[in-house]
């Protein structure tokens, strides 16, 4: 009963860590500046990734597997913002302006 | 004495992590692990940092794992009003300076990754004390001010509590 309970409230959080991802994606079509793109989609994908991650480890319970999961965990904890911060930087070095208006379709 | 501690701490973690890839905890896996940190730490000193491992990567085991639950749970935040900024189409970018009291490289790149991870910003450069970031909704450009905004209470957390 108690692994039914955690396997189904797992498959419930990998499937809002995609409503997530999925966000991230509209966020990208839906903003016009470049600087808001980063933002956002920084925030919304790595709050889907870790939502998934941990709805993997209520599916699978506590073993080898899930630590492993946590691993990965920390390691994309030091590597997301990194990567962001290189884009970002890039943006900035090659001189991107802030755009006044900041128009919404 | 606090170098002997600082390296034992580093090399239980190094062999937590080994018998986390071996998948199974046996006298074994453990002995081999701290061998392996123990030669990864010497490797690194020798040969990548050219310097001492312990005053460069200086961050306590217990300050890391309230770093990391903090961490988690800023970030939650941070997608959460991130989904409501973008249904809702507003936003007000900016760039600010944030002045950082932290010295250390490790220390400094730590704070520039949770103030990605955090609400609303994301660091673009840095130039010694100073960092710059892009705020989403910017308020105000006044260092003073948008600091304390900014940083939350990672600043303090990182340091160990002392400033």
């Amino acid at each position: 009963m108690m692994a039914q309970a955690a396997h189904l409230i797992g498959q419930i959080l990998i499937g809002i860590g995609l409503v997530f991802m999925a966000f991230g994606i509209y966020s990208v079509l839906r903003f016009r500046d470049f600087y808001s793109r980063v933002v956002i989609t920084a925030k919304v994908d790595t709050v889907g990734f870790l939502t998934l991650i941990f709805g993997a480890m209520l599916i699978e319970g506590f073993s080898y597997f899930t630590l492993k999961l946590a691993l990965i965990v920390v390691f994309e904890l030091l590597t997301s913002p990194i990567s962001t911060h290189s884009i970002a930087h890039s943006a900035y070095a090659s001189g991107y302006k802030i755009r006044k208006d900041v128009r919404i379709d | 004495m606090r170098r002997l501690l600082h390296h034992i701490s580093m090399m239980a973690v190094f062999a937590v992590v080994w018998i986390i890839l071996e998948e199974q905890f046996s006298l074994t896996t453990v002995a081999v692990g701290s061998l392996i940190g123990l030669l990864t730490m010497i490797v690194t000193n020798r040969y990548v940092l050219r310097a001492d491992y312990e005053s460069d990567y200086r961050l306590g085991l217990w300050v890391g794992v309230k770093y990391v639950v903090s961490l988690i749970i800023q970030i939650y935040v941070a997608g959460i009003q991130a989904l409501i900024k973008v249904l809702r189409g507003q936003v007000h970018v900016g760039i600010v300076d944030v002045h950082t009291t932290l010295e250390s490289d490790f220390h400094i790149a730590l704070l520039a990754n949770s103030i990605t991870l955090t609400p609303g910003t994301v660091t673009l450069e840095r130039n010694g004390n100073y960092l710059k970031v892009i705020w989403i909704d910017c308020v105000t450009t006044d260092p003073e001010v948008a600091g304390p905004m900014i940083k939350q209470n990672f600043e303090r957390m990182i340091s160990g509590g002392k400033s």
